[in-house]
């Protein structure tokens, strides 16, 4: 009996011990994370909250309080509004090709019995590494004004040259076909690996009853891929909404501001025009833009979630 | 237990590697021969200076030499320079208010005025003799740009004019006699037409601000105190590019391109004329081999909207400037002696013939104008060539840029008119383009 008591005396404490080591190394383990995300995310998402209800041109400006003044300004600036447009644009255009490009190569790469397919899957993995810096330089050289390379094959074969990146008419859909072309290797591998998780089993069901390949796409693969459709969908809107390099590479915003997306016109008005507050504060709205859009595609991810 | 411990630890050393060892510094190597000069202190003392990467490449810039020789002439000091790019005010801004500057910076001049008026800088008066640097320095570089409240805050390291450059190769072919300073916007339209072939642009504009600004102050703007662009010398000017576009001198692909762009065309042989600041043709005529021969290039000023007209430029240029924060006794002394050192005759004068950088100050470019003259090895030399035809052009230096929190939105506004007048619009599409965007980005 004595020895029994003891025994149970002993338990609560060696479990009480058991869960703080427990409980001591997980928040050991959350601390280099959660603090890494403290300063590089909510710290300077703050700071840019408080420097556009001020008034500051640069970091060297004491800052004094000055309401919602930078964000009248904003709503009303015709570049702010004209960047919109354009990036409303931008975003829209290349994500419809990202994804249906994306799908159809995914669909292609899917096959058993296409020859190369490693090879296919490696060029992908390069492009989709290769930095935003990188891909515009290249671009520029085969789109741009001084070396052509494009409007160089073009002159060869007889045909008149082309203004991708200087012709405001066309500039920006010059641009959109090179983000296309960037996001495309990541649509790819995030659609070939929703695909390898399909059963063949209904697509030869499906066979059987007579259903052609359009009729299997739509009753079979689109309703399984739409949950990652949303997904891809939702990062594709912040990523191209937030694209710099691509833009500030290329074309400057130009011509006559064709090409002025949201974070070109933010650089302008701090870098360019040293108002670090109204730039602050067209930080935000975008900001503001994105959470709502990315609220409404969230909850869209939901429900096919659920429907699915 | 213990591989927790390990695990988490591990982790932190990972993290605090990855932070720690990222910064983007170049640490001067000591131990070559050089001058140097002054004092030196006994204790060890650590100095950081920053320019720009052109001047520290060894092909292209001396300012790395000189700084190689200065800290070898001082081996207790380890001297770390950092390299950035051009126009960097707005990363010394943001460090100046992090507290994390340099001790010592060579900048533009324009990127560091709201720096100079808000006590971001050193005050450098008692290291020199104000006096006698008031009157050796160019009038503009002095009060625009070095001294502010009977205070110095910056020591010009050199500057530059804007101009015109030519293919003397393309003229003789179309039996044109070189251009002469103080040319007019009627002549240089005319020659533009005539360099104008099949495969060859007459005229490459280039988007540049201070060309633009250069432009319009020679034709009577009073720049910091007119900031509309709805009068006779924007006008005017915006007339003179619309005729050149008309003309086909100018195609429609230079829409959007920049002077360092046209540059390039203008080395290929693709372009007839550019506009261009003076040492910038310099790119081009070295390497090996070199795009462009001393032969292949001629230089005028910007042309005027009528004869008779006194021409301008518009010179930019770059200070050394030092951030104010608490240094010791021992590094103030050696960033005075540093600074000095870099801003001596014989390190400027090196330093421009080098470069092609003009000097702000009168009694170093009197070396320069003995040694163009006299010695063989820098009269030969594409700087030589071009260095008395620079300097002729300099000493039209139109007022610099006074400090108004709008003066560079104007002036970009002025771009903005300009690249409507390349994409084929007319001149009052044009100017109010520039109102549009002044009037949206002004403060």
């Amino acid at each position: 009996m004595g020895i029994q008591l003891a025994h149970k005396m002993s338990s609560p404490r060696r479990a009480f011990h058991r869960l703080s080591v427990d409980r001591l190394t997980l928040w050991g383990f959350l601390f280099i994370p959660l603090t890494l995300i403290v300063v590089f995310f909510v710290y300077p998402l703050l700071a840019i909250f408080f420097y556009s209800i001020s008034d500051m041109r640069s970091l060297n400006d004491p800052p004094s309080f000055y309401g919602l003044t930078n964000f009248e300004w904003v709503l009303r600036n015709q570049f702010f509004q004209l960047a919109t447009r354009n990036t409303v644009v931008f975003v829209v255009l290349s994500l419809i090709g990202q994804t249906a490009i994306g799908i159809l190569s995914a669909l292609i790469l899917n096959r058993e019995q296409l020859p190369g397919k490693n090879i296919f899957r490696t060029v992908l993995l390069f492009a989709w590494i290769m930095p935003e810096l990188i891909v515009a330089s290249i671009f520029l050289m085969i789109f741009g004004n001084n070396i052509s390379i494009v409007n160089h094959w073009l002159e060869l074969l007889g045909l008149q040259r082309v203004g991708w990146l200087n012709d405001p008419n066309i500039a920006l859909f010059t641009l959109i076909l090179v983000n296309i072309w960037k996001g495309l290797p990541f649509n790819i591998m995030i659609y070939l690996t929703a695909l390898q998780g399909l059963n063949t089993d209904y697509y030869e069901a499906a066979t059987l009853d007579g259903a052609s390949a359009w009729q299997q796409f739509w009753a079979l693969t689109f309703p399984f891929l739409l949950p990652t459709i949303v997904t891809t969908l939702i990062l594709g809107t912040i990523w191209t909404a937030n694209v710099f390099f691509l833009p500030f590479i290329m074309t400057g915003g130009g011509p006559l501001d064709s090409t002025l997306l949201w974070s070109l016109a933010i650089y302008r008005t701090i870098f360019q025009n040293l108002q670090l507050s109204r730039g602050a504060a067209m930080s935000v709205v975008v900001y503001i833009i994105l959470l709502v859009i990315g609220i409404a595609f969230y909850r869209l991810l939901n429900k096919t979630t659920t429907d699915a | 237990m213990r591989t927790r411990v390990v695990t988490v630890l591990s982790m932190l050393m990972v993290i605090a590697v990855m932070i720690t060892g990222c910064a983007p510094v170049v640490t001067v190597q000591q131990g070559e021969d050089g001058a140097g000069s002054g004092a030196t202190a006994e204790d060890p003392v650590e100095l950081t200076v920053r320019a720009f990467s052109f001047q520290l490449k060894p092909d292209r810039g001396r300012a790395g030499d000189q700084l190689r020789a200065w800290a070898a002439a001082h081996p207790n000091v380890k001297l770390t320079v950092q390299s950035v790019d051009d126009y960097n005010g707005d990363v010394l801004a943001t460090d100046v208010a992090a507290g994390t500057a340099p001790d010592l910076v060579f900048a533009e001049g324009s990127a560091v005025q709201s720096l100079l008026t808000s006590g971001a800088l050193m005050d450098l008066s008692p290291w020199y003799d104000m006096v006698e640097l008031e009157q050796d320095f160019l009038p503009d570089y002095w009060n625009n740009f070095m001294s502010y409240e009977d205070k110095l805050y910056g020591v010009y390291q050199d500057t530059e004019a804007r101009v015109v450059y030519y293919r003397p190769d393309f003229l003789a072919e179309a039996g044109l006699t070189a251009p002469t300073n103080g040319w007019t916007y009627a002549e240089m339209r005319e020659y533009a037409k005539q360099l104008t072939t099949a495969d060859r642009a007459g005229m490459c504009i280039g988007k540049e601000g201070y060309i633009e600004l250069a432009m319009v102050v020679a034709n009577g703007l009073k720049f910091g105190e007119d900031f509309t662009y709805d009068n006779d010398a924007v006008r005017s000017y915006y007339q003179f590019l619309a005729d050149l576009v008309a003309d086909g001198s100018t195609p429609a692909e230079q829409v959007g391109l920049t002077r360092d762009q046209c540059a390039q065309l203008f080395a290929a042989g693709k372009a007839g004329m550019i506009f261009l600041h003076s040492n910038g043709i310099t790119t081009y005529t070295s390497g090996a081999p070199a795009l462009l021969t001393p032969e292949q290039i001629g230089v005028v000023s910007l042309p005027v909207a009528n004869a008779g007209e006194q021409f301008g430029t518009f010179g930019g240029g770059f200070m050394w400037v030092v951030p104010a924060k608490e240094y010791t006794e021992t590094q103030l002394a050696y960033i005075k002696d540093l600074l000095q050192y870099m801003t001596s005759k014989d390190s400027q004068v090196s330093y421009a013939l080098f470069r092609g950088f003009l000097l702000a100050r009168k009694s170093y470019m009197d070396e320069i104008n003995r040694l163009v003259v006299e010695d063989p090895g820098v009269s030969s030399s594409v700087v030589g060539i071009f260095y008395p035809a620079w300097i002729e052009i300099a000493q039209h230096n139109l007022t610099s840029i006074p400090r108004n929190p709008n003066t560079t939105v104007y002036r970009a506004g002025l771009a903005a008119g300009l690249e409507a007048i390349q994409a084929g619009q007319s001149v009052d599409d044009a100017v109010q383009a520039a109102e549009a965007y002044y009037e949206a980005n002004k403060k």
